[in-house]
């Protein structure tokens, strides 16, 4: 008997699509390189730097445009490891992830290191204990998820309501940076920026939604590593003779540690001020030496950070809904080995990237006189990244204030790279805002449709009508996130954690249960879930309203430390003292547990399609 | 596919529960060693680094993507044991 595999397969010209862009963007370098040393104008460069590549973003975000349902939400569940593995290490780090984080380093040197190993480690909990089960599941978002899983709309409902939380905030901060970043590369005003950067990112993801996300992430993911990757291998090799920065930084901590001590940096202590010291984004001097542990923050915020982050990207719903793309369970295990390679090799590469930036400025700058660094550090300067006292004759240590988001842009200017390097970085950046704030665009959209507007009706019934609302629902999203981020200016990394403890909190107990523990049923369920975020949402109103002080002097950035406890606490406690699950529910998670067999969510959407076309008979 | 019986799922989910166990606790152990005795470590210089840092950020990226990776290729043969791989 001849059946039809429901699995449709991958293009097989992926890989040569995907090579022609590498080509382009690596041929647009070196043309450009050529042109800058023969004197042409910097803007022009930078234009052309930064406008080449986006347009071919919002080239393959138009192809991408798909009338299917099935690619609309899920590509048709036939994305390559490969492809689906980069997405989700470049989105999982985002804009506000690689800027911010390299900023940290550089200012707090070891202490940073927490935000590392919780990145790293939300990817490998995703790999160990989520992804095939999800994938097994397959629905289009988490809500969709826990909705199925207990087979209850109200759970779907609540899920979705909570969820929207942490994703618009992770949407308002890499809106932030990629429109910081957009407004000093056109020397435009911020509210300008915003609404540019706020038009390509709906214009990009408008067209195919998650079939559009995957591919452009592709040429996006391209762009960062050769920014991300490139880069510190050439910048290790003037410094250290040895293309391997992840490595060979460490020949340039003794030097380090001799200018520090030369230019009066000693020691500090955490000064009982919570994250306040750590996340500082003003413009500042170096304060802290590199190597020195605990001096930022003290060793229990140094574990909770870990932990709270762990849990958050973990839980995150952007990254899980995209795990349902891969075309079955083997499949989706093999793209979270590729996000962790490639995710870890970044976060390996920052550290370098940090540590060559302050031994050079210490190296190379300090003692030049203001007018002999660099020209295109003025644009920094415009944008408030960097302040540099004018007036000194030859700049000291205390004249050079380098923020926390300036640190990486820096990098190509204090090797004395040529100016196109700059602009790669900027344009590397602008890709993962873009790919960043894109997948919660999605993720925001298809949960408000689906998960909330649709919760009547049948919920595994997806038309094309559906596509069509999402599509404006995202113009809608897109427009009220560029009026917020309009109004009100926030620390991008403070609106980043406050998303990853509540999405720790209110996501990562239910989701590891529902997974783990065949007891808990409907009433656990929501326990978790309301009492995960209510806890976490409490803990943060009540220390920002003076009501509390802070409880063993956890600091409301890391609340999730007392939510995700709460979460997973109560949703036993709950689940032990009400009846026990019914056996259909008992039945579909030993069904999930299981790769083999059909999508559970095709499933559901199978039957609910029957349903529709036996309703429509007549005489039935 | 057809359903699985009950009795060969049984084994089946205890076999991937203990692999899971057995690779999560020895990562989740690490980290908290490295971090609770990070002083202690630091004063040892491993290839340059002090050894508290060296294994929090290269120690456990690597061990994090070795475990994901071996979690994998473990589960895969699990899966194909008990026959409940996929069938494409």
């Amino acid at each position: 008997m001849a059946v039809q595999s429901p699995h449709r397969t991958a293009n097989p010209r992926l890989g040569i699509y995907f090579s022609i862009f590498a080509s382009i963007v690596i041929g647009l370098i070196f043309f450009l390189l050529i042109i800058e040393q023969l004197g042409a104008d910097d803007r022009m460069i930078g234009i052309i730097m930064i406008g080449v590549p986006v347009s071919l973003f919002a080239l393959i975000a138009v192809l991408a445009f798909t009338p299917d349902v099935s690619d609309f939400f899920v590509v048709g569940r036939r994305v390559p490891a490969f492809f689906s593995g980069l997405g989700l290490a470049i989105t999982a780090l985002g804009s506000v992830g690689t800027l911010s984080l390299t900023g940290l380093l550089f200012h707090n040197g070891y202490d940073a290191v927490a935000l590392i190993v919780g990145f790293m480690g939300g990817m490998v909990l995703i790999g160990l204990v989520v992804a095939s089960f999800y994938r097994k599941f397959g629905a289009y978002s988490v809500p969709g998820y826990l909705g199925g899983r207990f087979d209850r709309r109200s759970v779907r409902m609540i899920a979705a309501l909570m969820m929207i939380v942490p994703c618009f905030l992770f949407l308002l901060a890499e809106i932030q940076i990629g429109a910081r970043i957009l407004g000093m590369v056109l020397e435009r005003s911020q509210d300008i920026a915003i609404i540019s950067f706020i038009g390509t990112l709906v214009f990009m993801i408008v067209w195919g939604e998650m079939r559009g996300l995957i591919w452009t992430n592709g040429a996006q993911g391209i762009v960062a590593i050769v920014a991300l990757l490139v880069l510190p291998i050439i910048a290790a090799l003037v410094l250290t003779n040895l293309p391997l920065p992840q490595i060979t930084y460490e020949t340039l901590l003794d030097d380090l540690a001799r200018f520090e001590i030369e230019n009066g940096i000693s020691s500090v202590s955490p000064q009982n001020q919570g994250l306040d010291q750590l996340l500082d984004m003003e413009p500042k001097v170096l304060q802290k030496p590199f190597l020195q542990a605990m001096g930022a923050i003290d060793r229990i915020d140094f574990f909770i950070i870990i932990l709270t982050i762990m849990a958050g990207i973990s839980a995150a719903p952007h990254l899980l809904s995209r795990l349902s793309v891969s075309p079955g369970v083997t499949e989706n295990r093999r793209s979270i080995g590729w996000a962790c390679l490639l995710l870890g090799l970044i976060l390996l590469t920052l550290p370098a990237i940090a540590v060559f930036v302050r031994y050079s400025v210490f190296d190379r700058w300090i003692g030049l006189a203001p007018d002999q660094l660099p020209h295109i550090l003025d644009m920094l300067s415009r944008g408030g990244l960097v302040n540099i006292d004018q007036q000194v004759v030859r700049l000291g240590i205390n004249d050079l204030k380098i923020s926390r988001d300036g640190a990486l842009l820096i990098f190509p200017m204090v090797l004395n790279f040529p100016d196109i390097f700059t602009y790669l970085l900027l344009t590397s950046l602008i890709a993962l805002a873009v790919a960043g704030a894109g997948a919660q665009l999605m993720t925001l959209s298809t949960m408000i449709v689906l998960d909330i507007a649709y919760i009547a009706d049948d919920v595994a019934h997806h038309t094309v009508f559906q596509t069509l609302l999402i599509r404006m629902m995202m113009i809608v999203v897109g427009v009220l996130a560029g009026w917020v981020v309009l109004n009100i200016a926030g620390d991008p990394v403070q609106i980043l954690l406050y998303g990853l403890q509540i999405s720790g909190s209110a996501g990562f107990p239910i989701l590891i249960l529902s997974v783990w523990w065949k007891r808990i049923n409907y009433w656990g369920a929501l326990a978790a879930m309301v009492f995960g975020f209510g806890v976490t949402l409490a803990y943060i109103i009540l220390i920002a309203s003076g009501l509390l002080s802070p409880v063993y002097g956890v600091d409301p950035r890391l609340a999730g430390i007392f939510g995700m406890p709460a979460g997973f606490l109560m949703g036993m406690i709950v689940s032990m003292f009400t009846p026990k699950a019914e056996k259909s529910e008992i039945e579909l998670v030993r069904d999930m547990r299981i790769p083999g067999g059909e999508t559970l969510y095709d499933r559901t959407m199978r039957y609910a399609r029957l349903k529709a076309q036996r309703e429509k008979l007549p005489g039935q | 596919m057809e359903m699985l019986d009950l009795k060969f799922r049984r084994p089946y989910w205890t076999e991937t529960r203990r692999l899971v166990i057995f690779i999560l606790v020895p990562v989740a152990v690490f980290v908290l060693v490295v971090v609770i005795f990070m002083r202690q470590f630091d004063t040892v210089s491993f290839i340059g680094f002090p050894l508290g840092y060296f294994l929090l950020v290269h120690g456990f990226i690597i061990i994090g993507f070795a475990a994901v990776v071996w979690q994998a290729a473990s589960q895969d043969r699990i899966d194909h044991r008990h026959g409940t791989h996929e069938d494409v």
